[in-house]
């Protein structure tokens, strides 16, 4: 527990974590700004403009609005009968008069935005927790006082876990402070704005759960880091490794080849913060007429991605370590 | 309990390179009686880091056995760590924390109280640049630092890595003064190093290592044994002193204004041969050949792939290969002793 207590103090005083710490409120301010923007009352000039607006098209629907459902029944029943296929709907019978919120907003539920805030967070965490956990260890390394380290406990193993483990808890109270002011701001934004900010059990209850799986993927990916920077010794090893893997891979080869999508990173990421995450697979058939496509819908469900993200997390980890207790060090 | 610190016997360390494996240490035995200085000498690429290294379990010995403080290493590091305070070239700590903090984190992963930082900053004349941070020190403020660090432990062993390196006389002076403070204290204190003439001024005993392998042990004055030194001689006419000294059969080389006569053991001798002449002497001065003439003669042959006729020293005596072999001109320590 010395070690620990030790490594996790020492993660607390580094500049990095300053640094990510500011990018991250500053990519809070943006979600809170993004709140503020959806609930902040309409000037009284905007506010005539959009009922105007809204008259303008309520009176345009009311004149030609059968017309317009007529066009459409037309339409289907032409398309039906030349594809053969009875099912096509047009949506006709959905079709109405133009609603007064389509043209003065009023403010999301609090539910829906915060849940849209943080999952819209989480790439930035995801960013600083990689970054954080890299430079911890890997400066480390580089600079050699690892070596010093080493020589006040030579026990490789419990070096490299508390350095690892202190990545990991480290990482929870500045990204648990980040979300909370996430969520705190934006009741308190909804509560200034004079929005309703009561949260239904349908609306609130994602929200915990949310917060809780970011902070599960943080400390998955500051432990990662942390097991890459001793592996690769350079923060820029790691970070170029990262976005090297996640362009070449995740962005080229994950496009060409969307099956790969359950054993790629960010779709299983997305899984996870997000409950599930889609990916759509081309099934395509070749007729006389040509090449015909249609996308399959494959769901990745939210515990698929928590297991392949501690998986992949355990595996990085458990390399890195057999590679660190078997390592000259200069 | 063994009289060594440190034991190591038929040490081997290779490093893979692009060009082949590269030996670093190659079947060293090195014996470090306890207390005391004991020098680490050899020249730079002579395996001496990489053995420290393996004292502290840095590096993985490709073969061979180390003991220290009579426990094996590396099995036993948890054991010897605490016992053992060590810089590793040059001083390594967290650059962007203080001095302070380095130690703070340091003694908190060792369990040593909070005070005893401020003990050790004192004890190195940085308590107050303790706060400051270590990449604004200068190279001898980092050298305590780590000297500093070292003390956190109270280590029996302390083990010093060309510590002298890039530092100011004034700087190298002090280092040398805490060294030998130490071992005064009752520590053994082992130091590398390729520049001997501090290494002579600190060290009880020393172990001369070239390609990996011990050349000589012992005690400095064990280490220089009988060889024979050479002798100053200034006179009037030199060119004519030379002839006749060399006519006698003996080495002369000029040296400056004077004289350099080397391989005659009885100056007296010399003075005769001259006096016969006519040839009164001005001053006449025994060079004892000091540990840097027999670091170089020792360590002259290192491009050969073997030294031929070496042997492993006894315990605590010097073992000399190439005994034959003359000192090379011109590096006498220049003293009269």
């Amino acid at each position: 527990m010395r070690l620990l207590d030790a490594e996790i103090r020492r993660f607390h005083a580094r500049r990095m974590l300053l640094v990510a710490a500011l990018v991250g409120l500053a990519a809070v301010g943006l979600a809170l700004y993004g709140t503020y923007s959806v609930t902040r009352p309409l000037s009284a000039d905007q506010r005539a403009a959009a009922e105007q607006a809204y008259a303008a098209e309520l009176a345009n629907w009311e004149e030609h609005g059968d017309e317009r459902i007529a066009q459409c029944l037309d339409a289907q029943a032409l398309d039906r009968e030349q594809s053969g296929d009875a099912t096509l709907d047009y949506g006709c019978e959905q079709m109405g008069p133009p609603q007064e919120e389509w043209f003065v907003p009023s403010a999301p539920p609090l539910g829906a935005q915060l849940s849209g805030s943080l999952t819209g967070l989480t790439f930035v965490l995801g960013f600083l927790a990689l970054l954080a956990g890299a430079t911890f260890t890997a400066a480390e390394a580089s600079s050699r006082s690892l070596s010093t380290w080493l020589t006040y406990e030579p026990r490789r193993g419990r070096v490299f876990a508390t350095k690892v483990g202190a990545a990991g808890i480290g990482v929870v109270l500045p990204a648990g402070a980040l979300l909370g002011m996430t969520v705190g701001g934006a009741v308190a934004i909804f509560a200034l704005m004079g929005a309703p900010t009561t949260l239904t059990a349908d609306g609130f209850s994602p929200v915990p759960d949310v917060v809780g799986r970011l902070l599960v993927m943080t400390v998955l990916l500051a432990v990662a880091a942390a097991g890459l920077g001793l592996l690769l010794r350079h923060t820029l090893a790691v970070l170029g490794l990262a976005f090297g893997w996640a362009i070449a891979v995740e962005g080229i080869l994950g496009s060409a080849v969307p099956r790969l999508s359950p054993w790629l990173v960010l779709p299983n990421v997305s899984a996870w913060v997000n409950g599930s995450s889609d990916y759509y697979v081309p099934q395509c058939t070749v007729s006389a007429q040509g090449t015909a496509c249609d996308y399959a819908t494959h769901t990745l469900t939210m515990t698929h991605g928590g297991i392949y993200l501690a998986v992949l997390t355990t595996l990085l980890v458990t390399v890195s370590a057999l590679a660190f207790r078997r390592r000259d060090l200069a | 309990m063994s009289d060594y610190a440190v034991l190591t016997r038929d040490l081997h360390k290779s490093y893979r390179t692009r060009h082949g494996r590269q030996v670093a240490v190659d079947g060293l035995d090195l014996r470090v009686p306890r207390g005391g200085v004991h020098g680490f000498l050899g020249p730079n690429g002579s395996g001496k880091t990489t053995t420290i290294r393996m004292l502290l379990g840095l590096v993985r010995a490709d073969a061979g056995r180390i003991r220290v403080f009579d426990h094996t290493v590396p099995r036993d590091l948890p054991e010897v760590t605490r016992r053992v305070g060590a810089i590793v070239e040059s001083p390594a700590f967290f650059p962007a924390f203080s001095g302070r903090r380095n130690l703070s984190l340091l003694a908190r992963a060792i369990g040593t109280p909070q005070v005893r930082v401020d003990e050790v900053l004192e004890a190195t004349g940085l308590l107050d640049r303790g706060g400051d941070r270590f990449k604004t020190y200068s190279l001898g403020m980092k050298q305590r630092l780590a000297i500093a660090a070292t003390l956190l432990k109270d280590p029996e062993l302390l083990i010093f890595d060309e510590p002298t390196n890039g530092l100011d006389p004034a700087g190298i002076h002090e280092i040398r003064g805490t060294m030998r403070r130490l071992a005064d204290e009752g520590r053994t204190v082992l130091v590398s190093s390729h520049i001997l003439a501090e290494v002579e001024q600190v060290a009880d005993t020393v172990s001369i290592v070239g390609r990996g392998r011990l050349l000589a042990s012992g005690t400095v004055a064990d280490v220089i044994g009988d060889r024979v030194g050479a002798v100053r001689v200034s006179v009037p006419d030199p060119d004519a002193a030379a002839q006749v000294l060399a006519g006698a059969g003996l080495a002369v080389r000029a040296d400056g204004q004077a004289l350099l006569v080397e391989g005659e053991r009885d100056p007296g001798r010399i003075t005769w041969l001259l006096g016969t002449q006519g040839i009164w002497l001005r001053e006449l001065v025994t060079v004892r050949p000091g540990l840097e003439s027999v670091f170089l003669e020792l360590t002259s042959g290192q491009g050969l792939p073997t030294q031929p006729g070496m042997t492993p020293p006894a315990p605590g005596m010097a073992a000399v290969g190439a005994q034959d072999t003359a000192p090379p001109a011109g590096h006498g320590d220049g003293s009269a002793r």
